[in-house]
């Protein structure tokens, strides 16, 4: 049975920094998107697109009718770069875990976390990006002074639920594959992978999507 | 679960760094792809609706053609029908103006035989009833008879000799000499002493002129004599009374008379 390990498993040390499992994972995970990038690069056709090229406009379609949806009025292609990395990130870092040897990037907090901060910190980036920082800073005081730690602790705990969901959904489909392969072993857990991909498909599209209100709410001013 | 502050940063970092290259490698490309993609789209969209207008314009004229080809014909279909009508109007005048001429021409050609026909039946009851009147006349002809039509000659002797003595002085065919031969033809003989004495009443009115006679017998006068004088019958038989009364007839005369004055007529006539 793999042992159960929540904490951040350090692989090498350079000097003052310590490389965890997670963070080579990561950059695995990098590596992998970019090559697959750089390769449909190469390929990419106007009009006879190979499969991967279909794949990725599809997926960048739809990053862009939701963000349409979302800000109308706004250049899709604003916030499609942050919200496309987040889902491809994301998405693939939930499915590493079942490549046995790698451990799943988002089933660590602390990856979780830069996450949201990420998020957080692309909410006031874009906030004050279209509408200033004046503009930006006023609406955590309106309609009174009084709401603003209000607004201050909503946005901080939204932050930590983005972190804490995200990292609470990959960790309990870990544990749970990882229990039921000690329990049942060969071909039992195959139904519970399954259900982790699912999962894992569905944290990123829902991180995506949250991280794309909130910075909707920041740009838009009557948020 | 503990929070490292490598992990973190690194994440960030690494986050970052994903989010630059795929601008480079992903988004930027495929944004210009579907951009172009789109570009064509409209393109094609656009030519399309170009050709569909084209095509709407070109349908639009063919269907005003078409219109205008429908109201010609329909023109051209009123025109002939009025002109059927008309040619069918003057064929009619036409037909019954030539049925009028021909039922005139039939009338007047039924007229025409109907007054034939009527006249052959009138020639044949003329003829029929002279050769009736003949036959009856021969019949009861008799000697008498003849002698009594002889002594009425007498009475016409005067205008008898001055017919002889007119044709001496106007006649075209006047002797070279005073005289003339009478053709006395008779039914019955006259004999030669009554002929004698006829000639010396003649010869009393027109003592210039020797006249003589040459009696002829002709039963077919019934009862009478005809006498021929240079170019002039004298005619006073019974004979030529029925052929004189059936020119009558023909001729539409009314005054017959059978026994009345003498019938004179010419010898061409005979």
């Amino acid at each position: 049975m793999r042992p159960l390990v929540i904490s951040p498993e350090p692989l090498i040390r350079l000097g003052p920094v310590i490389i965890t499992k997670t963070v080579a994972t990561t950059w695995l995970i990098m590596a992998v998107i970019t090559l697959v990038c750089w390769f449909a690069k190469r390929h990419l056709a106007l009009k006879k697109p190979s499969r991967l090229q279909e794949a990725l406009e599809a997926v960048l379609e739809a990053v862009e009718n939701m963000v349409k949806d979302v800000l109308p009025d706004v250049d899709p292609w604003l916030v499609i770069p942050v919200i496309g990395t987040l889902w491809i990130l994301i998405g693939v870092s939930n499915l590493a875990g079942l490549i046995p040897g790698l451990k799943t990037p988002t089933a660590d907090i602390n990856t979780t976390f830069a996450f949201a901060v990420l998020s957080y910190s692309m909410t006031h980036f874009f906030g004050i990006k279209t509408r200033g920082l004046k503009g930006y800073v006023s609406h955590y005081v309106k309609p009174s002074w009084v709401l603003l730690p209000f607004h201050l602790i909503a946005e901080t705990t939204r932050t930590m639920a983005l972190a804490v969901r995200l990292f609470g959904n990959m960790l309990s489909g870990e544990m749970t594959a990882a229990i039921v392969l000690g329990i049942a072993g060969l071909l039992v857990p195959v139904p519970f992978a399954l259900l982790h991909i699912i999962i894992g498909l569905i944290q990123a599209y829902i991180f995506g999507v949250l991280t794309l209100v909130f910075i909707a709410g920041g740009i838009q001013k009557e948020a | 679960m503990r929070f490292d502050f490598w992990t973190f940063s690194l994440q960030v970092i690494n986050f970052v760094v994903l989010l630059f290259i795929l601008k480079g490698l992903l988004y930027k490309p495929v944004k210009e792809i579907l951009e172009k993609r789109r570009e064509l789209s409209r393109k094609m969209l656009e030519e399309a609706e170009a050709v569909k207008g084209d095509a709407l314009r070109m349908k639009e004229a063919r269907e005003k053609e078409m219109k205008s080809i429908q109201d010609a014909k329909a023109q051209l279909i009123e025109k002939a029908a009025q002109e059927a009508e008309e040619k069918k109007r003057e064929l009619l005048i036409d037909a019954q103006k030539n049925a009028d001429a021909l039922i005139e021409k039939e009338r007047a050609l039924f007229a025409a035989e109907k007054k034939r026909a009527e006249e052959e039946i009138e020639d044949t009851a003329v003829c029929t009833a002279a050769t009736f009147a003949s036959s009856l006349l021969k019949d009861i002809s008799s000697l008498e008879l003849h002698k009594s039509i002889w002594q009425n000659l007498y009475r016409e002797a005067d205008e008898i000799a001055k017919g002889i003595s007119g044709t001496f002085s106007h006649g075209p065919s006047v002797p070279p000499t005073n005289a003339m031969e009478l053709a006395v033809r008779t039914a019955w003989p006259i004999g030669r002493t009554e002929l004698q004495k006829f000639m010396e009443t003649l010869q009393r009115v027109v003592p210039g002129i020797r006249l003589s006679a040459m009696e002829i017998a002709d039963k077919d006068l019934i009862a009478g004599v005809s006498i021929k004088a240079g170019d002039k019958v004298y005619d006073f038989s019974l004979a030529g009374q029925i052929e004189a009364f059936a020119s009558n007839l023909r001729s539409g005369r009314e005054k017959i008379k059978i026994s009345g004055g003498p019938g004179q007529k010419n010898a061409d006539d005979q």
